[in-house]
């Protein structure tokens, strides 16, 4: 018998505790390996409070965690396929995760992200892109945006 | 989104008939839109894209081209390229057409793939130039460009091959020379690690004067 996993507790923005193996999130967030590194966690006593992060995005989050951490050694494929099911959320769904991720500093998971962020924008016109970031007042001037039109209508 | 692209192709684009079967169609799929991001997540994601597509993307909205166009941006995005395809940072071979009558270009060819395999041959990657151009040098990948000798002043300027971005043209011997094109015998091209510049030292018949870009 093996000493029994290390398991450290996390707290949702409505307050929910989560039980994660310690392994799993020291392994992926750079802030919680250096709240155990530095001894400022208290296996006995302490939660690990993460407002910004509600209860549906940290479950998400452990999810992901613990599935690479465990999995690390699945092919390729197998990783990848599980990302793509892992990120078929609606907008808002990635936006939490890009913040908790950001937040929580989780290099891998934010990578996975921004990668899917670039695909979303690659090959798009201007138009299309200011709609995709939700930037309603571009900020420049009807004649800069015309100028702009002119010269590179390819990009509109 | 392709089957709206071949109902375009068979029946034109603005014909009663395409418009017909695209209603019957369902939508083309569409990126969803994002909320908001905070500043510091958009410049992680732009960090990200490739250098080439960065004239688009400081189109976008005003505060994108000012954080596109500071210089830490420009540092840490050639450095994360750089990391994420070492291909960019290979030698290349850059030449400028000369002849009066052809069409102003840069061509760009890498080194490498010309070594590993000749007989393959290699892509030229062009950048036309609204002039015909002398490369007085090139440091860490910007080229120093000089403006044709037939014109009667000296300009140069520099041009990032990564971006297709150019500086404005400078007339570095303006107040010497009023105008004229001064007697420059020799070149070069150098950045200044101290003060974090670009500098072109220029032999001018028997003296030698340093100019920083």
């Amino acid at each position: 018998m093996g000493s029994p996993v290390k398991k450290i507790m996390l707290c949702s923005s409505e307050k929910e505790i989560f039980s994660v193996e310690e392994q799993v999130m020291v392994q992926h967030s750079v802030i919680i390996n250096n709240m155990i590194e530095d001894g400022s966690y208290n296996h006995e006593e302490s939660k690990i409070p993460l407002d910004c992060v509600d209860s549906k995005t940290l479950k998400k989050v452990i999810d992901y965690c613990t599935h690479h951490t465990h999995h690390h050694n699945d092919n390729q494929e197998d990783l990848e396929a599980w990302d793509a099911q892992f990120l078929n959320v609606d907008s808002n769904g990635l936006y939490d995760l890009l913040m908790a991720a950001n937040y929580l500093e989780i290099r891998n998971l934010l990578d996975l992200i921004y990668g899917t962020i670039k695909n979303m924008i690659k090959g798009k016109k201007i138009d299309e892109i200011r709609r995709i970031f939700n930037i309603k007042d571009h900020g420049f001037t009807p004649e800069e945006e015309e100028q702009n039109r002119k010269e590179y209508p390819h990009f509109y | 989104m392709r089957a709206h692209a071949i109902v375009k192709k068979v029946f034109g684009a603005a014909t009663k008939w395409s418009k017909l079967l695209s209603l019957l169609l369902p939508p083309p799929l569409r990126p969803p839109t994002l909320p908001m991001l905070p500043a510091e997540l958009i410049e992680l994601i732009l960090l990200r894209l490739p250098a080439r597509s960065l004239l688009k993307f400081k189109r976008v909205c005003k505060s994108w081209k000012t954080l596109i166009s500071s210089s830490d941006f420009t540092k840490n995005q050639v450095q994360l390229s750089i990391m994420a395809e070492p291909a960019i940072s290979e030698i290349h071979l850059v030449y400028s057409n000369f002849l009066r009558h052809s069409e102003p270009k840069i061509g760009f060819i890498p080194i490498q793939s010309l070594l590993e395999n000749l007989s393959f041959g290699t892509e030229v990657v062009y950048f036309p130039m609204d002039d015909c151009v002398k490369i007085l040098g090139s440091c860490n990948g910007f080229l120093c460009l000089n403006n044709h000798p037939r014109n009667t002043d000296f300009k140069v300027r520099l041009l990032n091959p990564c971006t297709g971005l150019a500086s404005e043209w400078l007339t570095p011997f303006a107040s010497d020379y009023n105008q004229q094109r001064p007697p420059i015998t020799n070149f070069g091209f150098g950045y200044d690690h101290v003060n974090d510049k670009f500098k072109i030292l220029a032999v001018v018949k028997s003296s030698t004067r340093i100019y920083t870009a």
